[in-house]
């Protein structure tokens, strides 16, 4: 009997860190395949562009994760960016606000926005967080074309650029002014998640309101509170993220959004987070924001069409859960035969 | 487990080279990667030795990246065409790529970035947002990689980000395609402008330069009035500018979908004798419709010379030969007479481009 226990904690602790490794392991195959099948891919500058490229999404990937957390989504983040970002421009730039000012009103605005898309759900009692983000992705998009007239907003200061276009060294051609400070940013920003999810108690209330949301308004979670939260936060992260591409492109314009909750979605997907809520890392999310960007400038150096781009990290979506599907049944019928043994 | 995972990740890899990475080798590829299903390590460096030796033949440097607007449309592939004519024609490596979408902006920026750190010789861009694409350039700047653009310009006061800009003068254009109407038409007629999104520069320069010439002509402009390049809403916006102007003599459009639009909602009413409809672009859409005898011309661009002109630009900035900053690629009026020349012209052309 006590052989079992500890085959059974040994298989727990095995599917746990392999759960854990899963996407990080997928991520160093392909960067060694890529380094294989294009010279360019393993360079200083490559690998620190890439960096670049991820680190927007990196932040929405983040936004992302909560809601999926407590079994929600939203729908609303990729536009929930771009109004943030576009409100920052129209201030910093058309009615020449301080551009600190402007800053902490992008992320003012995106916590607002977010707040919105929490209440719709809990105050509004509306059925699913898919329809009230959907509803307000429309308006949020709507709203971006208006303010803007449907034309970016360019020239921005250079405070509000800077974490999206500095380098960590002005001089480019040392290593450090190679790494983009946005990526460092997401960085951070990921390890204050991890800490947040796992060392306080909201973000242990998230993973509880999604493993079982029930159970969790009986153990005394105002469950309401988490989840109006998630969304508020989510809406900051859309916000940041806002703010790094807009110093990245050096404009702020109206369609900017346009379908990056899929890439935000599929990074935590493909990061091991489950979609039913209560299951998922950080460092899994982390994974698969740079697995989706690695992948993008690995296709691009190989010179492969968009369209084809696009089924890859479809095809890449899917084959992430499977294995996941494929590796929790394993386990079952591995534990439920060593049962039957005994 | 471990094992699948490796085994289904670089077997996807590979059917994705093997689905685009070329001709010839094709099919071996695919078989690689059925064979890595099976035995996992023997059968990665295999196929990596394959892709790696696709990848590195190139001794010299001459590869050019073609950057689109995007890749789905006729025109963007009549560009495709030209682009890949040229590279054919010297000797370069002309790869084309683009985003899904043209509104893809951010997309269309990492393209550019990967391209340069792909070390490619020169880069041909067609902008998809003028404003947002000029961080990008300025990458390919810093890394002496030099850029052609086509299509639109960029929206900066910097022209050093660019050797030379290859695109129609849409001001001019406008006011061509406005002419051969005026030829048509008695002064005092009505005429009115459909036009793209209000602030998208191309479309208000062919607004612009169409406005002035029916106005210097004593035709008088009813309407100017967007459907946003949308052949929907052309339908509605032409509906609602015959109902309060029914004797309308002709309507201008600045894009083929548009004009297509409003031929329907003249159709609907019975007044497609009476009202001449002029698109812009050339699509394949509007020739066949001109063909049948149903629009009355487009104002043709010519896609195809501006992939070949940005290509060959690139070669010469490449092997250090002089280029002109502005190139103004011609355009052409299609009606009924010359339009199984045109359309002629352009088959042999794709033709030759294999597509």
């Amino acid at each position: 009997m006590s052989n079992t226990t500890s085959n059974r904690s040994k298989l727990e602790a095995i599917k746990q860190g392999f759960g854990k490794a899963g996407p990080v392991i997928a991520l160093i195959i392909l960067c060694i395949f890529l380094s294989i099948a294009n010279p360019n891919f393993l360079t200083v500058t490559n690998i620190l562009s890439v960096a670049g490229q991820a680190s927007y999404s990196g932040f929405l990937a983040l936004g992302m994760m909560v809601c999926i957390l407590t079994a929600g989504i939203d729908l609303s983040i990729g536009f929930t960016m771009t109004l943030s970002s576009v409100i920052m421009a129209t201030l910093a730039v058309k009615m020449q606000v301080s551009p600190f000012i402007s800053l902490l009103m992008a992320i003012v605005s995106g916590a607002i926005l977010g707040l919105i898309n929490g209440l719709l759900l809990t105050a509004g009692k509306l059925p699913h967080p898919f329809i009230s983000t959907m509803g307000t992705q429309n308006i949020y998009k709507g709203l971006s074309l208006v303010i803007t007239g449907a034309t970016p907003i360019a020239g921005l200061p250079a405070l509000i650029r800077w974490p999206g276009a500095a380098f960590l060294s002005s001089n480019r051609d040392t290593f450090l002014g190679k790494i983009p400070v946005s990526f460092v940013l997401m960085v951070i920003m990921f390890i204050i998640f991890s800490v947040f999810l796992n060392y306080t108690t909201l973000g242990r209330h998230i993973y509880a309101v999604g493993g079982n949301i029930e159970t969790a308004k009986l153990s005394g979670i105002n469950v309401n509170f988490v989840r109006t939260s998630v969304y508020v936060i989510s809406g900051i992260m859309a916000a940041m993220g806002g703010i790094i591409l807009a110093g990245r492109t050096d404009s702020a314009y109206p369609l900017s959004g346009l379908l990056l909750e899929n890439d935000a979605i599929a990074s935590v997907i493909i990061g091991g987070t489950s979609f039913f809520g209560g299951k998922g890392t950080v460092l899994g999310t982390f994974s698969g924001v740079l697995l989706i960007a690695v992948l993008r400038n690995g296709l691009n150096l190989l010179n492969v069409n968009a369209d084809i781009q696009t089924v890859v990290i479809g095809a890449v979506i899917i084959i992430a859960v499977f294995i996941d599907v494929v590796r929790s049944g394993a386990f079952t019928s591995v534990r439920r035969k060593r049962k039957a043994q005994t | 487990m471990k094992k699948r995972i490796l085994a289904v990740i670089v077997s996807l890899t590979l059917l994705v080279l093997a689905g685009c990475g070329g001709s010839g080798s094709e099919e071996k590829e695919t078989t690689a990667a059925e064979t890595t299903a099976a035995e996992t390590t023997a059968a990665e460096t295999t196929a990596a030795e394959t892709t790696a030796g696709d990848a590195g033949a190139d001794t010299e440097n001459k590869n050019i990246s073609v950057i689109l607007m995007a890749t789905n449309s006729d025109y963007w592939h009549m560009v495709e065409a030209g682009a890949k004519i040229a590279g054919a024609e010297f000797g370069y490596n002309v790869t084309v790529i683009g985003p899904n979408s043209e509104s893809d902006s951010v997309g269309q920026s990492n393209m550019v970035q990967d391209a340069v750190n792909n070390k490619v010789a020169a880069i041909v861009l067609a902008p998809n947002e003028p404003k947002v694409l000029v961080n990008a350039t300025q990458y390919a700047k810093d890394a002496d990689v030099p850029v052609i653009i086509i299509d639109t310009n960029l929206d900066t006061d910097d022209d050093t980000l660019y050797e030379s800009f290859i695109g129609t003068n849409n001001y001019a254009a406008g006011k061509a395609a406005a002419e051969y109407l005026i030829e048509r038409l008695e002064p005092g007629d009505k005429v009115a402008i459909i036009r793209g999104l209000v602030g998208q520069n191309q479309h208000d320069n062919r607004s612009n330069g169409a406005q002035e010439a029916f106005e210097a002509n004593d035709i008088e402009v009813v309407a100017i009035q967007p459907a946003d390049s949308d052949r929907g809403k052309a339908v509605n916006v032409m509906q609602n500018i015959l109902q309060n102007n029914p004797d309308l003599k002709a309507v201008y459009c600045t894009n083929d979908e548009m004009a297509l639009g409003a031929y329907q909602a003249l159709e609907g009413m019975q007044l497609q004798d009476q009202v001449l409809t002029m698109g812009f672009d050339g699509s394949f859409g509007a020739l066949d419709s001109i063909e049948a005898g149903k629009l009355t011309g487009s104002l043709a661009q010519k896609p195809i010379d501006e992939g070949y002109l940005g290509v060959v630009a690139a070669i010469n900035v490449i092997e250090g030969k002089p280029v002109e900053k502005n190139v103004e690629n011609g355009f052409e009026i299609v009606d009924k007479d010359n339009v199984a020349d045109f359309k002629a012209d352009i088959d042999s052309r794709m033709e030759e481009a294999g597509k």
